[in-house]
């Protein structure tokens, strides 16, 4: 990786942190039993600017919409938020999955789809839901490799929750909670960034590069280099090269790695600049299973961050059930009936 | 020689014998086999007649009773397991059809002593040689006897006396207990002997 | 006594030896199997459909069939409901008792409008007031309306120099007056 794509991705990041996040957008899928989904996308902005292209799920023309505005007055200052509401009717999920396929919006480069399936399962019909965001890197590592389980809870967490959490009674645990799972994913981020440009790179140089740039030995150092882009050693920049691969395998192949190094670079730019939104669904019947959070109001709540899709395909699902009262019916009425059978062969015997 | 003989068979033919009960046939019938059933009571019914017409004193309601505690064994033959329970079972059924009867009747309040039926049995106890009575004749014989006693008086009479059965068999046909059995049977054959007394 | 014991023994083995004769014993069977085939034939209806529908219990494999469907439905149902109760118990832990609502439209969250409601609080007069929910309601929805009114009749007057001025002269009037 050459020292100008490291420069782009780190700029890229800084971008991505302070980036203005407007609008932000909730998504809230109401799924029905037969499938059908009721979106609700309520999207907020400081000026009355809903241009597609900036939107973070697509809406266009086919969805009915309202606009409201808040005043707030903030230290005698008055502050207008603009509220847009905007809903749509699917009759399917492969509707919304058009719609995915279709986006202009400015989260058109990650592969979003949803799912719903429905099972008959005598007692109780059970509904399942998920929306999906396909993984951004092809070889990155999952991250639990790196976190442990309450590493990976808080890292899941909704920002307003995980705020919370860290303002709240146990600040000092969470803050420090965070710090830990900030080091971590930033290691993360880098190993699959490495990961992602070796795989890359051995597939450009197949059959040319010798032994000592073989996939093994390059991941062999990629601890090494890791912790070079870590720590930002001093001339970092130059040496990482040709301590990966050598400075006369850098030599032969450097259109090779040139080439892998843009590749990986437009592949994280295009992560980088997915908008973050929160999603909301509302599922028919009692909820029995999910990897969301659960708020007071008993909806689901997942936040959509590219953190979480960086290396593995990001699912978001929730299984409720729906009593089936005519299969209760039956049974008990089968049941009853070879009761009174049972009965009825005791009082003949 | 020829008249005992001929006693001794009838004997063996009204007096139920266990081995003349199978269990195959208790079986059979109790599939719903009809054609056993008809074996059953062919062999049964003699036995039950006899009982039931020293009980009633009455041949055409002696057979009624007969008949439907044949129905009675056809319905409920299948709550019988083994042949030697079968014997008191079905003793017991007609005993209390018959004692269902016994009570309907009104009982004379007045006894008419018959002295035709006195003379006729002074007669009878010094015959030789003996000559069977015919039904009308013991019916007249057990009905003057047993006047006065009650149905369970007469019934224990019958099955003691008359049909020759332990007290321990009248005890689960009748459902008295024993005690009960040996008091019934003595105040019975007390009242009998009485009758006896005065008028033989 | 002796005699009269001997008289009773005389009796009784007469009554003994002349057994009951027991006539047409074959008419009476065929009687008696003919009575029961007519009550065979006679079966009340309640009998025949309760024959008909528990007659199953008469045949050793399907009583034994049904048995155990029975326990297998049982058993299925049990499991199916501890299954569904451990995912719903395992679901406490993802709830988050006192997370924010995230963002909702203004109109509908009572919290907002409440919020709303505090904003104003310094032009409205001191003391207590009580409002029924709905009412806030209807507030707050006419406030919108004329906030979006507002904002577009602001929008028309900074674009229109020659209206802002006329607007700003009948102002001016009207603070003198």
């Amino acid at each position: 990786m050459n020292s100008k794509t490291l420069k782009s991705v780190l700029v890229i990041i800084i971008l991505m942190i302070f980036s203005c996040d407007e609008p932000e957008t909730i998504v809230t899928d109401i799924v029905h039993t037969d499938g059908s989904v009721t979106r609700r996308i309520e999207m907020r902005n400081k000026k009355k600017d809903f241009d597609s292209s900036k939107l973070r799920v697509p809406v266009d023309s086919t969805w009915s919409y309202k606009d409201t505005v808040v005043y707030e007055m903030k230290n005698g200052k008055r502050d207008t938020t603009w509220i847009r509401t905007a809903e749509k009717n699917f009759i399917s999920v492969d509707e919304i999955n058009k719609e995915y396929l279709t986006d202009k919006g400015c989260n058109k480069a990650s592969k979003r789809f949803v799912s719903f399936s429905r099972k008959f399962k005598w007692f109780n019909n059970e509904y399942r839901f998920s929306e999906n965001v396909g993984k951004g890197l092809k070889y990155g590592y999952p991250i639990e490799n790196y976190l442990n389980r309450e590493e990976m809870n808080f890292f899941y967490l909704p920002k307003s929750i995980s705020e919370e959490k860290m303002a709240g009674a146990d600040s000092t645990k969470f803050k420090l909670l965070n710090d830990t799972i900030e080091k971590k994913v930033e290691r993360w981020f880098w190993s699959c960034n490495l990961a992602e440009w070796i795989e890359e790179f051995t597939k450009l140089t197949a059959g040319r590069a010798g032994d000592d740039i073989s996939k093994e030995n390059l991941k062999k150092n990629e601890r090494e280099i890791v912790n070079m882009i870590i720590t930002k050693e001093p001339g970092a920049d130059t040496v990482i090269i040709s301590r990966f691969l050598g400075e006369s395998n850098y030599r032969k192949f450097r259109k090779e790695a040139d080439s892998t190094s843009s590749t990986i670079s437009k592949r994280v730019e295009e992560l980088s600049s997915f908008k973050e939104y929160s999603l909301r669904v509302s599922m028919p019947g009692k909820v029995i299973s999910t990897n969301g959070y659960i708020d007071k109001n008993g909806e689901l709540l997942w936040p959509v961050k590219s953190d979480f899709f960086l290396s593995c395909q990001y699912e978001m699902w929730a299984v409720s059930k729906i009593s089936n009262t005519w299969a209760w019916i039956v049974s008990g009425l089968f049941l009853l009936f070879v009761l009174a059978g049972l009965i009825f062969r005791v009082i003949k015997k | 020689m020829f008249f005992t003989l001929h006693l001794k068979l009838r004997l063996i033919s009204t007096k139920p014998q266990n081995n003349l009960i199978d269990l195959e046939i208790i079986e059979e019938c109790r599939k719903g086999n009809m054609h056993y059933f008809r074996k059953l009571v062919e062999i049964t019914s003699p036995f039950v007649f006899s009982v039931a017409l020293r009980m009633m004193g009455d041949e055409p309601q002696a057979r009624d009773i007969a008949q439907e505690s044949m129905i009675t064994v056809w319905k409920a033959i299948y709550k019988i397991r083994s042949a030697d329970s079968f014997k008191t079972w079905l003793y017991r059924i007609v005993v209390n059809k018959c004692y269902d009867q016994l009570r309907k009747r009104k009982r004379n309040p007045e006894v008419r002593a018959d002295e035709k039926t006195w003379v006729f049995i002074s007669d009878k106890i010094y015959e030789e040689p003996f000559t069977e009575m015919e039904n009308r004749e013991t019916v007249q014989i057990i009905n003057l006897l047993t006047e006065k006693l009650s149905p369970k008086q007469k019934a224990v009479f019958v099955l003691s006396d008359l049909e020759e059965m332990s007290n321990e068999e009248i005890s689960s046909i009748t459902g008295m207990s024993r005690t009960n059995v040996k008091a019934n049977l003595h105040y019975a054959r007390k009242r009998i002997g009485e009758m006896i007394e005065k008028h033989l | 006594m002796e005699a009269e014991d001997k008289k009773y023994d005389k009796v009784v083995n007469l009554l003994k030896k002349s057994k009951p004769v027991f006539m047409d014993a074959g008419t009476f069977s065929d009687k008696i199997i003919r009575i029961l085939q007519e009550d065979k034939s006679k079966v009340s209806l309640q009998e025949l459909i309760i024959e008909y529908l528990f007659g199953w219990v008469y045949i050793g494999w399907i009583r034994r069939s049904m048995v155990a469907c029975a326990m297998l439905l049982i058993l299925f149902f049990g499991y199916q409901q501890a299954l569904i109760l451990r995912r719903i118990n395992d679901l406490s832990d993802q709830k988050v008792n006192n997370g924010k609502v995230v963002m909702t439209s203004l109109t509908d969250e009572f919290s907002s409008k409440m919020m709303l409601y505090r904003i104003s609080a310094g032009r409205l007069p001191g003391g207590k007031i009580s409002i029924s929910e709905k009412e806030i309601d209807k507030l707050v929805k006419s406030i919108n309306r004329l906030q979006v009114k507002y904002q577009d009749i602001i929008y028309l007057i900074e674009n229109d120099p020659e209206l802002k001025k006329y607007i700003e002269s009948r102002m001016n009037e009207g603070k003198k007056k």
